[in-house]
């Protein structure tokens, strides 16, 4: 469907309407993939939560970490320092995430590498080694940082309804603010000299 | 009812962004929001790993010719030596969400019986 939706964006590049296509193509591409992602996230996080709260309640959650701590204090006693940062992180995921944020990263990350393929072929970029990687670093981050959002708007709210609206709130902000439908103020340009020239 | 109210503030959005494209600039006293929205430095990131370096010449409607790069300097006021701060801009916005999601999943409680 999305290969569908932005088949139309294979331009070259000639004018201002051109690039503004292109970059508009691969906003819009993200920008969907990403609230897609954000969405799909929210009632399996909430049903994840339930489970959550019954372990807790069993008090089984607590021997994760306390494998964790043994194993890592063996390796770590030479360098407090890290060990204990490593620990302390280590703690936060298991006792509170229950790896359930680690685990989204596959996901991904397969998502990202099939996206940035199809895409990166289609917008007539050009064909460097850091441009490509670049642009996989980029949407591999912006898909995580939606997956994450998803997962935090469930976090502070009772339900994933409420999430939802919560989460629906954000995306026209992010939308409007992102700098490419309405640009950032140039300070180096008069603001009079931009208006004239529309 | 939630999707009502999903409904309600899209459109309320949709308001400020026709109040907004008035200006056809962010309006100075909202470029705060820039720099916090997530999807900002996404764009950022894009444009300017794609086209930092591109010199093509390019037809700007009202103006002279330009090349890439200079125009998206010129219009959406991107610096070609940012990238680095973009980046790291980048990977703290997943690691943030994450640490507040695990944060509030285990201080706060929405258990119901």
């Amino acid at each position: 469907m999305l290969l569908q939706l932005f088949l139309l964006s294979y331009f070259c590049r000639g004018s201002t309407s051109d690039l503004n296509t292109i970059i508009g193509a691969l906003y819009g591409s993200i920008f969907f993939v990403g609230v897609n992602n954000c969405q799909t996230v929210q009632p399996v996080v909430a049903v994840e939560r339930t489970v959550f709260y019954r372990e807790r309640a069993a008090g089984m959650y607590s021997a994760l970490p306390y494998a964790i701590a043994q194993v890592k204090g063996c390796i770590f006693l030479n360098n407090y320092k890290i060990f204990c940062i490593l620990y302390l992180l280590l703690i936060m995921l298991a006792l509170s995430f229950r790896l359930q944020v680690v685990s989204e990263i596959p996901y991904v990350f397969v998502q990202t590498i099939y996206f940035a393929f199809i895409v990166y072929a289609m917008v007539s970029f050009e064909w460097k080694v850091a441009k490509v990687l670049w642009f996989f670093f980029v949407s591999f981050f912006s898909f995580l940082y939606f997956t994450y959002y998803g997962m935090m708007t469930v976090s502070i709210t009772p339900n994933h309804q409420v999430a939802s609206i919560l989460g629906a709130a954000f995306y026209g902000l992010f939308n409007l603010f992102s700098g490419f439908f309405i640009p950032r103020p140039v300070s180096t340009v008069p603001i009079w000299l931009l208006c004239i020239n529309i | 009812m939630h999707q009502y109210i999903r409904i309600t503030l899209i459109i309320l959005t949709n308001i400020i962004a026709l109040s907004t494209l008035v200006f056809q600039k962010i309006p100075k006293w909202w470029v705060w929001y820039y720099w916090i929205c997530p999807v900002a430095w996404t764009v950022y990131g894009l444009i300017v790993s794609q086209y930092n370096d591109v010199e093509i010449d390019i037809a700007v409607p009202g103006q002279n010719n330009q090349t890439i790069k200079h125009y998206i300097e010129d219009h959406y006021g991107f610096k070609p030596d940012f990238m680095g701060p973009v980046a790291i801009v980048l990977v703290a916005f997943p690691v943030f969400f994450a640490f507040v999601f695990a944060f509030s999943i285990k201080t706060l409680n929405f258990q119901t019986r």
